[in-house]
C-alpha cells in the first residue's frame, strides 16, 4: 500500500488529507489517477484534471520503481495568485 | 540572493521590496495580488489560500533560479489561510539591471506561479463556494 497525498478539493471530497492505495509496479500517474478512481469514486471528475507529484515532483509518463518512490501526491488544478 | 516563502502571516510588503534593493539593479517592477471583492457578477468576500507547502517552495525555487541566472534579484511569497477582501495574496518582486527585464520577468514569473505552483484557493462567494482552476 502507498500513501498519497490529497490537496484542495479532492481531500474534503474524501474527508482526509492522505490515503492508502493499492499500486502496480511501474507507478505511473494514470496508476494512481486509476486506483484513486476505483476507491473513491466520487473523485473522478475532479481527477481527470488532476496531476501526479512523485517526491514533489510533477510526473507525466514516466515510470517509476517502488523504491524510487518516497512520497506521492494528486494535485487538484492549482489556483494561486 | 532570491528569497521565496509560503507564509502563513499576513505579507510585509515594504520589507519584502527592501529585500529586492541593490546597488547593481536599477529597476525593480513589484507585482502584488489582493482578494477582490467581484469577479464579474459573482461577489466574494473572503478566500482561503492552502498549499503543498514543501512542493510549492521547490517549485517557487525553480522559478526564482532561473530568473537568478539572468542576473536578477527574485522575490516571491504567497499566503495561505483566510484571507479578506484587499489582503495581499501573493508578491511577486524582481529586481534587474533595467527596467526592461524586470518587467518582463515579474510578469514571466506571476503567470508561472499561478500555472504550477501547488497552491489553492477557496473562494468565499456570496451565491457559494467555488474552487478556483475549477470553475
Amino acid at each position: 500500500m502507498y500513501t498519497v497525498k490529497l490537496f484542495a478539493i479532492l481531500a474534503e471530497q474524501v474527508g482526509q488529507a492522505e490515503v492508502q492505495l493499492q499500486l502496480p509496479t511501474p507507478i505511473t500517474a494514470g496508476a494512481v489517477k486509476a486506483a484513486m478512481q476505483a476507491a473513491f469514486p466520487q473523485t473522478s471528475s475532479v481527477l481527470a484534471d488532476c496531476l501526479v507529484a512523485v517526491n514533489q515532483t510533477f510526473i507525466d509518463q514516466e515510470e517509476f520503481a517502488p523504491s524510487e518512490v518516497t512520497e506521492l501526491a494528486l494535485i487538484p488544478p492549482v489556483s494561486g495568485g | 540572493m532570491h528569497y521565496v516563502a509560503i507564509a502563513a502571516q499576513p505579507l510585509d510588503v515594504q520589507a519584502l521590496y527592501e529585500k529586492l534593493k541593490a546597488p547593481q539593479f536599477g529597476g525593480i517592477v513589484t507585482f502584488v495580488g489582493t482578494v477582490r471583492q467581484w469577479t464579474a457578477d459573482v461577489e466574494t468576500h473572503a478566500i482561503e489560500y492552502t498549499a503543498y507547502t514543501e512542493m510549492a517552495l521547490k517549485e517557487l525555487t525553480k522559478l526564482a533560479t532561473t530568473i537568478e541566472a539572468q542576473g536578477a534579484n527574485v522575490v516571491i511569497v504567497h499566503r495561505v489561510g483566510h484571507l479578506a477582501l484587499t489582503d495581499e495574496a501573493v508578491f511577486v518582486g524582481v529586481a534587474a539591471a533595467h527596467r526592461g527585464d524586470a518587467f518582463k520577468w515579474c510578469e514571466y514569473l506571476i503567470n508561472a506561479v499561478k500555472q504550477q505552483v501547488p497552491i489553492w484557493k477557496k473562494e468565499f462567494d456570496t451565491d457559494k463556494i467555488r474552487w478556483g482552476g475549477l470553475e
